[in-house]
């Protein structure tokens, strides 16, 4: 009877922990403790299987996903605690991208718009300068700016070793932030100075909403998109 | 038949179980996970994804050692051993979980459930 064809599994284990970060290379003995561990499953199995590929199978239910091993180790292993995995694979990547988005903004403001009279937020109380003119302009260049902004962050996530959630959280930051601003900073802060505009006209807050947080949380997500996928090696 | 334990409390007691294996004799990972599995009916079952991150944990905390040896049919397996400081953990981890249980059955009655 022929041999059946035993998997590489330093291989198998090299190829679905792969990083495209090299600072997260799986260190060489944990792939040789790993193989073995693997080996012996596949042994022990391989009797008690119907086939080598039900061996094979049943060896490979130990691990569910091998992107979330691959960090576990990696922070087992690091000298670093928790909290600086949490730093670098959300606040760090979420703050990013706030001030990448803030940046553009402020830069279009002080630098594109001479008219020091005009303020972008005057957007949301008059909707003319949407449809047509200059300011309607660099507001469209600046919601493209954030297909970067929330790459960027979803980016520096993934690097980071942060989950899908830890990467659609950083992406979408300055969305989650405008939206907190416009749903509970303002409408407190209204009712404290006793604003009568903001009070007698909702609908302006609610339009500021939808062109602060809402549109701008869609193209974050786009940029965020193609960082949201394992890598291509993980899925091996 | 013992009903498998949740996951979550299966990785809680994991620091405890594998010490104590490995105050017996120094224990490799396949080995560590069948006997836990073995000697507690089934009840705890570690697999390859929960057993390492807590092996290398331990041994980042100083609690366990791990070396390379060769058996005679030529396979490396990486045995840990139990350090003195993993030693030192042992007790008062055996004193944290009985006042654990003990708690939860003065509460819950969960020895005589």
């Amino acid at each position: 009877m022929p041999e059946p064809m035993k998997p590489d599994w330093k291989q198998l284990i090299r190829e679905r922990m792969a990083s495209p970060d090299p600072a997260h290379v799986i260190a060489p003995e944990v792939v040789a403790e790993l193989a073995t561990h693997l080996e012996e499953i596949y042994e022990d199995a391989r009797p008690k299987s119907p086939t080598d590929d039900a061996a094979i199978k049943f060896t490979l239910q130990e691990v569910k996903n091998w992107h979330v091993l691959a960090a576990d180790i990696r922070r087992a292993r690091s000298k670093e605690d928790s909290m600086n995995h949490r730093t670098k694979s959300l606040w760090l990547p979420a703050l990013v991208s706030l001030t990448a988005a803030s940046l553009f903004l402020y830069a279009e403001e002080i630098v594109l718009v001479h008219d020091s009279s005009f303020y972008f937020t005057d957007l949301s109380l008059k909707t003319r300068y949407l449809i047509s003119g200059v300011p309607g302009w660099f507001y469209f260049a600046w919601l493209l700016a954030q297909v970067l902004c929330g790459a960027l962050g979803a980016f520096i996530s993934r690097r980071g070793g942060g989950t899908r959630a830890a990467r659609v959280i950083a992406g979408s930051f300055p969305a989650i932030v405008m939206f907190a601003i416009c749903t509970i900073v303002i409408p407190i802060s209204a009712i404290f100075e006793h604003n009568s505009f903001a009070l007698r006209h909702p609908s302006a807050l609610a339009f500021g909403v939808m062109i602060w947080a809402g549109a701008p949380a869609l193209a974050l997500l786009l940029g965020a998109a193609p960082f949201l996928k394992e890598s291509t090696l993980q899925q091996a | 038949v013992t009903k498998r334990i949740n996951s979550k409390i299966a990785r809680g007691s994991g620091e405890l179980a594998i010490l104590s294996l490995l105050a017996e004799q120094p224990l490799y990972g396949f080995e560590i996970a069948r006997q836990i599995g073995e000697r507690t009916g089934g009840a705890l079952q570690f697999t390859l994804a929960s057993l390492y991150p807590l092996l290398y944990e331990m041994e980042k905390r100083g609690w366990v050692e791990g070396h390379w040896q060769t058996n005679q049919a030529g396979r490396d397996r990486r045995y840990y051993r139990l350090t003195a400081r993993g030693k030192k953990q042992l007790a008062p981890l055996r004193e944290e979980w009985r006042s654990f249980f003990q708690a939860l059955d003065s509460l819950a009655g969960v020895s005589h459930a």
